[in-house]
C-alpha cells in the first residue's frame, strides 16, 4: 500500500473547495493544516509562495479544477511503496 | 527533434547544505497521452524534491497513487525552464526516466512529421504570426 499523506490538508481542501473556486476561480491553492494560505494562477507562483513562507512545514498545492491525471501507458510495480 | 529529448530535472529549493545532487539529466519521452510530467521515483528521491500532493492517476488497467513533487524542468534545446508539478511513480522496468506530458507540451505548438519521425516545437505567438500582405 502506498503511504498516505496530506490527510488533514486534503480534507481541508475538499471542505474549502467551493469557497476557493468562488474566491480564486481556476487556480492553484496552497493549504497548510486546515487553512488556505492563497490562490495562484500558476503552479510556479504557488510553489514559490509556499516554499518561501512555509518552507519548514508540510503544505499541499492542488488545483481547484476537477481533473483526473492520466499516465496511460505506464505499468506500476506493485511491490514498491511510494 | 525526435521523440526523446534531453531533459534536466532540478530541485526548486537549494539543497546545497544537504550534499545532494543538484540536477539529474534524463531522456524525456514525448507522451501526448499523459496529462502531466511523470518521473521515475528515484529522481524525486535523489534530488529530495519536496512532495506537495498525492493523487490517483490512471495507468494501464488501474488507478494508483502518485506522489507529486515540486521540480524545475529544463529542456536546453527548447530554451525551456519552468517550475512544475512532477508525478513520481514506481514504474515497472522504466525505459525512460521522464514522460513529457501535456502539462509541459501546452507551452508549445507541437507538430509531428510522420515520414521523418520528427517533432517540431514552436512557442505560441512566435513563428505563427499571420503574414503581412502587400497592398
Amino acid at each position: 500500500m502506498a503511504t498516505l499523506a496530506f490527510t488533514q490538508e486534503i480534507a481541508a481542501f475538499e471542505r474549502l473547495l467551493p469557497k476557493l473556486r468562488s474566491q480564486f476561480g481556476s487556480a492553484w491553492a496552497v493549504i497548510v493544516g486546515d487553512d488556505c494560505k492563497g490562490g495562484f494562477p500558476d503552479f510556479a507562483k504557488a510553489a514559490a509562495f509556499a516554499v518561501q513562507n512555509f518552507g519548514s512545514a508540510e503544505f499541499l498545492i492542488r488545483h481547484t479544477d476537477d481533473r483526473q491525471a492520466q499516465i496511460p501507458f505506464v505499468a506500476i510495480d506493485d511491490n514498491l511503496d511510494l | 527533434m525526435g521523440h526523446i529529448i534531453d531533459v534536466i530535472i532540478r530541485s526548486a529549493e537549494s539543497p546545497a547544505h544537504l550534499r545532494l545532487p543538484q540536477l539529474v539529466r534524463a531522456g524525456g519521452l514525448i507522451d501526448t497521452g499523459a496529462s502531466d510530467v511523470c518521473i521515475d521515483y528515484r529522481i524525486a528521491e535523489a534530488l529530495d524534491l519536496r512532495r506537495v500532493d498525492q493523487q490517483l492517476v490512471g495507468v494501464v488497467g488501474a488507478s494508483v497513487v502518485a506522489s507529486i513533487h515540486i521540480g524545475i524542468v529544463e529542456i536546453p534545446e527548447l530554451g525551456f525552464s519552468e517550475v512544475m508539478p512532477l508525478f513520481a511513480l514506481k514504474v515497472r522496468r522504466p525505459t525512460h526516466d521522464v514522460l513529457l506530458g501535456r502539462s509541459l507540451l501546452q507551452n508549445f505548438i507541437v507538430t509531428f512529421d510522420g515520414p521523418s519521425g520528427l517533432f517540431h516545437f514552436a512557442r505560441p505567438n512566435f513563428g505563427y504570426d499571420l503574414p503581412e500582405f502587400d497592398e
